[in-house]
């Protein structure tokens, strides 16, 4: 008993109250996250009824490249196809049962269904994506701990070199980096493919402005933590200042950070659009972008709401990742 | 998401400073922001009086200097019809800055209408607002501004309302706590008490008070603006080459990168040096503001 409660941890209990806890945490979200997700689709039909214009006439003039006035008989078989003559709420709940089934609609331009097309390219952007948080976050801590409360140089080199990353725009950053490592010095091939090679730079494209807006918050974290009194007391005992910046400190000042990844996978697919088109790569992105160009909404709208469905399982993953990082979550 | 983090509680509006103050304050500048202030100077003349900085014309063909890089002729390179990067850079700073104030003008006036709907219109609308400004945030700036352009199609307006829809939710949030705080702060109470009524409240307190923070805001949003606007336009959804304006620049050098870096690195840098400053600037408007660097 005892030895129990020494360190102020039950160990015994501590699994059961462990998952106990993350299902009180994670089920609110989950539903909060559903919510997300329905009003998140809601909205994205709206913006798909409101589009100015005939939608079957608008259709058939990109299809064609023209800009005329079709005539009833033109018009009838896209707006069977589509279902657009059906009345505004008998298409959204269309909508919405259709996404329940994982029907996302189908492509005006490409005449597949959605979810092929996004399914097919999913891949390369996820791994793009988590490659990129990753990176973010091995730069964030170990730049963290190189330079935050070291001498004064070091830590003012560290926090601009920050502030600087944080405002760098992805496109520039990714030409800087073709221009320099792919077109200059010829590490890496300027049309990367999906290859392992073809994913340093895009992963860095998008890693180093995250990492700087990341850095902030840790560091801000980890020199409020360094100066409390169990890093004395750590120290006290003997600890080594690597330690007590490995063992203590760090683990206070990376929760900043974990709350924000949740958003962070978010940006960083939408910021794939950018890294995916400067480095030729396929993805999403590139999708994303040609979709766009071409106003093919069901294609836009379905990348929209994978988007937002990744926020939410990101932010569910944060969450219990919290718990698992924070303990004084579990006690209370 | 950061911009909730950069505004305190506000303070009661005090009496202006005296000279004095004043005095200390610039003595306080600190180089930052000095050094800031003379680039957005130097900015500002550009976009008013381009001619003053670079008489020649930014759409000049000369096709015997085309792709030169950075020279004494030309101290900024040429492009693939020699025309002078430098001319052009400072010939498309007045359309950059108006569509970086553009975008976030709308997103504030979003912003505005929300956030003191959701502060001052009673629990019901804050909850509503607030739910949906929560679902926005599902969505990242680049996101938004892209839906939007899918559905009006790409063009400067679409560009300049995609941008500011896109960057709305944050300064709606930001606003609303502001509002609510003011609204619940001893002195809005005090004059409730003293039985003014309530539009002189709104007038004399709440306004000015829940506003006074967001001149900062407002400046930061800017240098925002100008970065997401130059993405949009890199990704060919905002103003078309061969208009020298910052976005296009970099839309047109894309298909010199591996020939002619200059033509798509420096309207690059450009484009930061400028939200770098605006940042500064605005930081430190802020910070005077609040009454921090007394």
């Amino acid at each position: 008993m005892t030895t129990a409660t020494i360190d102020g941890l039950e160990r015994p209990e501590r699994s059961a109250t462990r998952v106990l806890f993350i299902v009180r945490r994670i089920v609110p979200r989950m539903l909060s996250g559903v919510l997300v997700l329905f009003a998140a689709a809601s909205l994205t039909f709206l913006a798909q009824a409101l589009l100015p214009g005939d939608r079957a006439t608008l259709l058939l003039n990109q299809q064609t490249g023209q800009t005329i006035q079709r005539t009833a008989q033109e018009l009838a078989p896209i707006n069977a196809e589509f279902g657009f003559n059906a009345p505004l709420i008998v298409q959204y709940g269309r909508f919405i049962g259709g996404l329940l089934t994982g029907n996302l609609g189908t492509s005006y331009q490409l005449h597949k269904p959605v979810a092929e097309i996004i399914g097919e390219q999913f891949m390369p952007t996820l791994t793009l994506t988590v490659t990129a948080l990753l990176l973010a976050w091995v730069l964030t801590i170990v730049w963290t701990l190189l330079t935050a409360r070291r001498r004064r140089l070091v830590s003012t080199v560290g926090t601009a070199a920050e502030t600087i990353a944080a405002g760098l725009p992805q496109y520039w950053l990714g030409v800087v980096l073709l221009v320099v490592f792919a077109i200059g010095l010829k590490w890496f091939p300027v049309i990367g493919g999906t290859s392992v090679i073809g994913l340093v730079l895009p992963a860095f494209t998008l890693a180093i402005p995250l990492a700087g807006f990341m850095g902030q918050a840790t560091r801000t974290e980890f020199e409020k933590q360094y100066d409390q009194p169990f890093v004395t007391s750590a120290r006290m005992r003997g600890m080594g200042d690597v330690q007590i910046r490995l063992r203590h400190v760090l683990r206070h000042a990376v929760l900043p950070g974990i709350t924000l990844s949740g958003w962070a996978l978010g940006s960083l697919f939408s910021g794939a659009v950018i890294a995916e088109s400067v480095f030729a790569r396929p993805g999403l992105g590139t999708v994303l972008l040609s979709a766009v160009n071409s106003r093919d909404l069901p294609v836009v709208t379905g990348i929209v709401i994978l988007i937002a469905l990744l926020y939410v399982v990101a932010n569910i993953i944060v969450d219990i990742a919290y718990v698992i990082v924070d303990p004084r979550l579990r006690t209370s | 998401m950061t911009a909730s983090t950069l505004v305190s509680a506000p303070r009661p509006t005090r009496p202006s400073a005296p000279i004095g103050s004043l005095r200390a304050r610039l003595r306080n500048f600190p180089l930052a922001a000095a050094v800031a202030a003379v680039v957005l100077v130097f900015v500002i003349v550009a976009a008013v009086w381009p001619d003053l900085l670079a008489p020649g014309s930014p759409f000049a063909i000369n096709l015997s200097a085309a792709l030169q890089p950075p020279s004494p002729a030309h101290i900024l390179g040429t492009d693939e019809s020699g025309r002078d990067l430098y001319t052009r850079i400072i010939h498309g700073t007045g359309q950059s800055l108006l569509i970086g104030l553009g975008a976030t003008a709308v997103a504030f006036v979003v912003a505005l209408l929300l956030g003191v709907a959701a502060g001052l219109g009673g629990r019901v609308a804050d909850a509503i607002i607030s739910r949906a400004l929560d679902v926005f945030f599902a969505f990242p700036v680049l996101l938004v501004a892209l839906l939007v352009v899918a559905i009006y199609g790409p063009s400067v307006t679409t560009q300049i309302l995609a941008i500011g829809i896109g960057t709305a939710p944050g300064y709606a949030r930001m606003i609303r706590g502001q509002v609510l705080a003011v609204r619940n702060s001893g002195y809005v109470e005090s004059g409730r008490a003293v039985g003014h009524r309530y539009g002189r409240i709104l007038r004399q307190h709440i306004v000015p008070n829940a506003l006074r923070p967001l001149v900062g805001v407002f400046t930061l949003g800017i240098g925002q603006s100008i970065v997401w606007a130059a993405g949009l336009a890199f990704l060919g959804l905002g103003v078309a080459p061969p208009s020298p304006e910052w976005g296009a620049l970099l839309d047109a050098g894309r298909a010199f990168i591996t020939t002619a870096w200059w033509l798509e690195v420096i309207p690059g840098i450009a484009i930061i040096v400028v939200a770098l400053s605006v940042t500064t600037v605005g930081r430190y408007a802020q910070q005077l503001l609040e009454g921090a660097t007394d």
